[in-house]
């Protein structure tokens, strides 16, 4: 059922289209790597002030609310890209274990973000509060690195699994 | 090729190579995008672009150390058809500029004294570069800017 529904997506003419492009797939790669550069850097340095790892003068509660909203505007535009990709390969990526992995691990960050964000994204004022910041925080800080970098590494091992034979292409 | 690779890494090998050099320039690009996106009033009003450019600095240097090195052993592993390849040789270029304008009018950009206007025009210029860097990078792969 699922299957059937991958091979219809990736045969619509749109996705045939792009994928059978010399140009357009790689700009369309280009382009989600290109947003995962831009506000990558942002779900570092919230991380860094949830870690307590910045300057005292800079205010770590305002850098994560100010940096909240550009970060969502960043995954939104990655992960168009992202379906964009996906939708011109769909049956094989179902396939790809990398695929399914980095997938988890997006579920995961969705788990993350349910855990941690009443008890320390939310919080601001007790991350402003002087003195080291709270286990809880450092702890949302380094899943939520480790995370990403398997994101990273699990989005970049999808295009070394060979394709298997027989996909419905057309 | 002239000589084999003395690396001579296996796939395994490659592929982590290969997401540490992506895990570089995240973090140089992200990084540098921050202040950039700043210096443009787009994210963090009450932060200044200074105070941003001086704390990012060191882990923008970081991700480019690191980008950089692992980039030379990717390229290590194939040299000859690299430098056959217009695109990788326009990325270069690219590179070379975007850590130059960096160290140069960049940083002055972000100064408290800095004339906003031209501070845009720099943190423009930084962004399309370095983008550009970017997806340079993937079209090495087929070559797309291929240069007859």
């Amino acid at each position: 059922m699922l299957l059937a529904l991958l091979q219809s997506i990736q045969n619509l003419g749109f996705f045939v289209y792009l994928r059978s492009s010399g140009y357009l797939y790689p700009v369309i790669l280009a382009l989600h790597l290109s947003t995962i550069s831009l506000f990558g850097g942002m779900i570092v340095l919230s991380d860094l002030c949830l870690l307590g790892w910045i300057p005292r003068q800079m205010s770590g509660a305002a850098v994560v609310e100010g940096l909240r909203m550009p970060k969502r505007i960043g995954f939104v535009v990655a992960a168009t890209f992202g379906l964009l990709l996906f939708c011109c390969k769909a049956e094989q990526y179902y396939y790809n274990v990398y695929f399914r992995t980095k997938l988890l691990l997006l579920a995961l960050v969705a788990v993350h973000a349910l855990l941690f964000r009443s008890r320390v994204y939310n919080s601001g004022n007790e991350m402003a509060a002087p003195g080291p910041p709270q286990v809880q925080a450092r702890l949302a800080a380094l899943l939520s690195l480790v995370l990403w970098a398997g994101i990273l590494t699990a989005g970049r091992a999808i295009g070394y699994v060979p394709a298997p034979r027989g996909l419905h292409f057309l | 090729m002239v000589a084999d690779n003395p690396l001579n890494l296996s796939e395994f090998d490659y592929i982590v190579v290969e997401c540490l050099h992506i895990a570089g320039f995240v973090l140089a690009v992200g990084m540098t995008a921050i202040v950039d996106f700043r210096i443009l009033g787009l994210i963090l009003p009450k932060q200044s672009p200074h105070q941003l450019a001086s704390f990012t600095a060191l882990w923008m240097a970081g991700g480019l150390v690191v980008a950089v090195f692992s980039g030379f052993v990717l390229f290590s592993v194939d040299p000859d058809s690299y430098y056959k390849n217009s695109t990788f040789l326009v990325k270069m270029a690219c590179l070379c500029l975007a850590i130059v304008l960096n160290y140069t009018i960049h940083i002055k950009a972000a100064l408290p004294g800095a004339v906003p206007r031209r501070g845009k025009i720099v943190a423009c210029i930084s962004l399309a570069l370095w983008v550009s860097i970017v997806c340079f990078g993937i079209f090495i792969a087929g070559d797309l800017l291929y240069i007859r």
